[in-house]
């Protein structure tokens, strides 16, 4: 019995997980009822969704530690109208499972910019032209795929010369250098 | 006639510098740019559409972090902009912005190195 239950509730934030984080399509909080809890009267389900969901909220929006979630649901737990320790116990299991992808989902919602979707370069040897002296001289052409949420990507075709490559490459260990002192002092 | 036959040596002309230069390449990368030139005439590979061809004027960068966000309030997050400024072939700037996280950033960077090596070794 009280395995079952926690299957269900398993169930339960799986698909609170795939509707919020997730955005899976056709989910439904009826759906996750029918499905794991058809036997619990609509009142009580609609009780226990928004509890999970508050709780999911929580720990998902403060990206809690595993010290911090054994604290948060501890007080949980003491609460009137809180959860049980079966309950606790299963979300631990769940957070353990989701977190990292969960964390990932949020970053991503919260990204509202092009990002960079695929980068592809090769090299090209420029032979002589009739007009100008261009004996074997090495040129990269790089396709950056740039695009945002949903939409079709845009390709930007670069032609950069050897030159502009070591430039470039002293621009990306400035980055890269900027990125080392942020992690030192944090 | 006569004129034309002067345009034509000097299109050979070229042409006898071209072959010049592709004799001085070495024996293995001439193979493998044949092998190139023979899957792309039998459209296995991508070409690059020249017109669409752009040169990179600038790059700007910057390191920010997103410290929480409506959905999220310890997003504490890292991320790179980067801002590109190209000329395409009228002289036109246009110019694009992207983000990426950090360990896109870090295989960006990765590529780009790889990119500088080949450059080397041609």
């Amino acid at each position: 019995m009280a395995e079952q239950c926690s299957k269900s509730l398993n169930g339960l934030l799986g698909g609170l997980a795939q509707i919020t984080y997730y955005q899976s399509p056709g989910i439904t909080e009826q759906m996750l009822k029918e499905q794991l809890y058809p036997d619990l009267p609509q009142q009580d389900f609609k009780i226990l969704h928004e509890k999970m969901v508050g709780i999911l909220r929580s720990i998902a929006s403060a990206d809690m530690d595993f010290n911090q979630l054994e604290a948060f649901l501890t007080a949980q737990t003491k609460k009137q109208k809180g959860i049980t320790l079966e309950q606790a116990e299963v979300l631990t299991k769940f957070w353990k499972t989701h977190k990292v992808k969960i964390r990932e989902s949020l970053i991503n919602q919260s990204k509202w910019e092009n990002c960079l979707r695929n980068i592809s370069w090769r090299v090209d040897l420029k032979s002589q032209s009739r007009h100008l002296d261009q004996i074997n001289t090495p040129v990269a052409i790089m396709e950056f795929e740039l695009g945002k949420n949903d939409q079709e990507s845009e390709f930007l075709c670069l032609e950069l010369e050897e030159t502009k490559v070591n430039q470039l490459l002293k621009k990306l260990t400035e980055i890269e250098e900027s990125i080392s002192e942020l992690s030192y002092t944090n | 006639m006569a004129g034309a036959q002067l345009q034509l040596a000097a299109g050979w002309a070229g042409f006898d510098n071209t072959i010049e230069s592709i004799s001085k390449l070495p024996q293995d990368l001439f193979a493998e740019v044949c092998q190139q030139i023979i899957l792309h005439l039998e459209c296995k590979t991508p070409g690059v559409n020249t017109l669409e061809l752009t040169e990179l004027v600038d790059l700007q960068w910057k390191l920010g972090m997103a410290i929480s966000s409506d959905s999220c309030r310890s997003l504490n997050h890292p991320y790179v902009t980067m801002m590109l400024k190209v000329a395409d072939p009228s002289g036109e700037i246009i110019s694009r912005s992207f983000e990426m996280t950090v360990p896109q950033f870090r295989n960006f960077s990765k590529q780009f190195r790889e990119v500088a090596t080949a450059l080397e070794m041609v």
